[in-house]
């Protein structure tokens, strides 16, 4: 195995660990007010952690692809690119707190204690610099494919 | 230096910095937020004159490193009705804190009608913090039942 292999093996390790083991963990180490709470918030919990459980199988799996593909290969873009796009998706799900529909404007209410409390949080600006970051890591990609293909093609030889 | 390395280094100091400013802006908010709280629970004590003052003082510290802006408002509804609002905006830079004062005024007649038992009548208090110039913020509208 190459060391580019055992690097991409490692990473979806990591990645299966943080986004797939973790929320399939948290629910029995929640405490049960504190998911009430959520619940009563209109946060859906099942459905906040089975998209964080998809999203981290994806990216654990575009991993393990661009370990075992060729960098000249046109597969080696495409996952690059669904790696940075799968990245938008982390963020606008975590910022939204599971309603990715939001783009980082989450409203909720919470009833305390007789008190009811309308909560707006607006973070849309990490999520608009999110997708700048990602259309220039997609970039980014295109040249690095571009470069091994220089790099892959025989001396003397331009490549297409 | 080859294109995409070139690129990837801009990429990568956007994300940090991103990542800071972040981490910076929200810390900023919640110290604010939870220090601009009212704090505890006692019965107030209202002085029967006519009009009838209601103060509310708040403390409002930034602990973060980044200046927050803080906007409270607080209302009295009876009936639907504002009965009588205040409201105040102010800068709380990194490392102090900044007093706010409100008050909230109402006629004799007003006090006497809605300020009992079994009133209907409610509470209503907005606080938006934003940081980060403006960029993030986090509001809370806490709506309470009074005449209890």
């Amino acid at each position: 195995m190459s060391q580019r292999q055992v690097g991409s093996v490692i990473s979806a390790l990591v990645t299966v660990l943080i986004f797939v083991g973790i929320p399939y963990l948290l629910p029995s180490y929640l405490p049960p007010d504190i998911a009430q709470m959520m619940t009563d918030a209109g946060i859906d919990m099942p459905v906040f952690l089975n998209q964080m459980k998809i999203l981290g199988g994806i990216t654990a799996m575009i991993a393990l692809v661009k370990g075992f593909v060729d960098k000249t290969s046109v597969i080696y873009l495409l996952a690059s690119v669904v790696q940075n796009v799968s990245a938008l998706g982390f963020t606008v799900i975590l910022l939204g707190a599971g309603d990715y529909a939001s783009l980082g404007l989450t409203e909720f209410t919470v009833d305390m204690e007789g008190a009811v409390n309308q909560i707006v949080m607006d973070m849309r600006v990490f999520v608009y610099l999110t997708v700048g970051v990602v259309a220039l890591r997609i970039i980014q990609s295109y040249l690095e494919w571009g470069e091994a293909k220089a790099e892959a093609a025989p001396p003397g030889r331009i490549p297409p | 230096m080859k294109a995409s390395k070139a690129l990837d280094i801009v990429v990568t100091i956007v994300q940090l910095g991103g990542f800071i400013a972040f981490a910076l802006g929200m810390y900023s908010m919640i110290t604010v937020f939870s220090t601009a709280l009212p704090q505890g629970g006692g019965e107030m004590e209202l002085e029967m004159t006519d009009p009838v003052i209601i103060p509310l003082h708040l403390a409002p510290a930034n602990q973060g490193y980044l200046g927050a802006r803080l906007s409270v408002s607080i209302s009295l509804v009876g009936d639907g009705d504002v009965l009588a609002s205040s409201s105040k905006q102010v800068e709380v830079p990194p490392g102090s804190q900044v007093p706010v004062d409100l008050e909230l005024s109402l006629p004799l007649i007003t006090a006497q009608q809605y300020l009992q038992e079994g009133a209907d009548v409610e509470w209503v208090t907005e606080i938006e913090v934003s940081s980060l110039y403006d960029l993030i913020s986090f509001s809370n509208t806490i709506t309470m039942p009074g005449g209890d």
